[in-house]
């Protein structure tokens, strides 16, 4: 598991969506070419565990997760 | 049979029964032992498997023959109802009391209203208390709070983002009640535990909330989740609090 920061934009974007338990947010994030990391934990809207690194320029969309 | 802490009875009373009448438990004694068990009028606890309380009759007699232990509970964590259990229960209560105190107050006021502004609010008043009473239909339990209520935040971030610039909260945000968090937070690994955080990082940062009346509030159990067993009070302001309400954050020990 390692910790990808993402950029302020997709910060401000969980900001306005409701947490998932204290501190944090259960996401998808969708990247360039279609590839989609599910129910990734993102801590303080701004770190995201994920198995394993990516560019976080890839990143096209975020969502919760359900 | 054992007394319970005298200052844990506020807690408990405040506290969700698991079935009628008790409320379930792990207990901590005075001694660092842990037991899991049933706690009765948030006064005496009764360890697995001992006489059934039910049996019981002379309820003083009772307490007076736990008192002659040494032994008290000094600490508790609940061990929640199942959660399908209460689901329907809940919700449709929840979603009542908010309508149903909205509309005694407009009732109240229509009462030393007068001409127009009477005949307005009693038609607002049964609007309300229809809601009330269709209220089940809704799928979210939304509650209000009420005067003087306090709630906390546990985080590893100091710059928590659900804090505003202004120091309200975000729509969506998750806290517990100062009640749960007093009894049970110590540090910032009881947090981690209690509200089955994520991060495993100690939610050492205390964020203390005052909202005034009337804030829209759903209330819960934290779930086992995260490799956590949960357990805590946990609520989560629907549509965030309003600037100025939120203090902090104050450290507490990691450890």
């Amino acid at each position: 598991m390692t910790t990808v920061h993402l950029p302020r934009t997709w910060t401000d974007h969980l900001i306005d969506l409701p947490e998932s338990g204290m501190g944090y947010q259960k996401v998808n994030i969708v990247l360039k070419r279609g590839r989609i990391l599910k129910d990734v934990i993102v801590l303080n809207a701004e770190e995201a565990q994920v198995p394993e690194s990516f560019e976080p320029s890839d990143i096209v969309d975020v969502h919760l997760a359900h | 049979m054992l007394r319970v802490d005298s200052a844990l009875v506020p807690y408990l009373s405040s506290q969700p029964e698991y079935r009628m009448g008790y409320q379930k438990v792990v207990a901590t004694l005075n001694t660092g032992s842990i037991e899991e068990g049933i706690i009765v009028n948030s006064q005496l606890f009764i360890k697995e498997g001992e006489i059934p309380w039910h049996s019981l009759v002379d309820w003083n007699a009772i307490l007076a023959s736990a008192s002659h232990s040494s032994l008290t509970v000094v600490r508790v964590r609940l061990i929640p109802r199942e959660p399908e259990t209460l689901r329907g229960v809940k919700q449709v209560a929840l979603q009542h009391e908010k309508y149903r105190r909205l509309a005694n107050r407009a009732m109240t006021a229509a009462n030393s209203a007068f001409g127009s502004r009477k005949d307005q609010l009693l038609t607002e008043s049964r609007q309300l208390e229809f809601s009330a009473k269709s209220a089940g239909a809704e799928t979210a339990p939304i509650t209000l709070t009420v005067v003087g209520e306090i709630f906390k935040r546990y985080s590893a971030f100091v710059n928590d983002n659900r804090v505003t610039k202004g120091k309200g909260l975000t729509k969506g945000t998750f806290a517990t009640t100062k009640e749960d968090a007093d009894a049970n937070i110590k540090t910032g690994t009881d947090a981690v535990q209690r509200y089955a955080l994520p991060n495993p990082t100690p939610a050492s940062n205390v964020f203390t909330i005052t909202p005034p009346q009337d804030i829209d509030l759903k209330r819960g159990t934290t779930q086992p989740a995260n490799n956590q067993p949960g357990g805590g009070v946990e609520v989560i302001f629907v549509n965030g609090a309003p600037d100025g309400t939120v203090e902090g954050p104050k450290p507490i020990p990691d450890k």
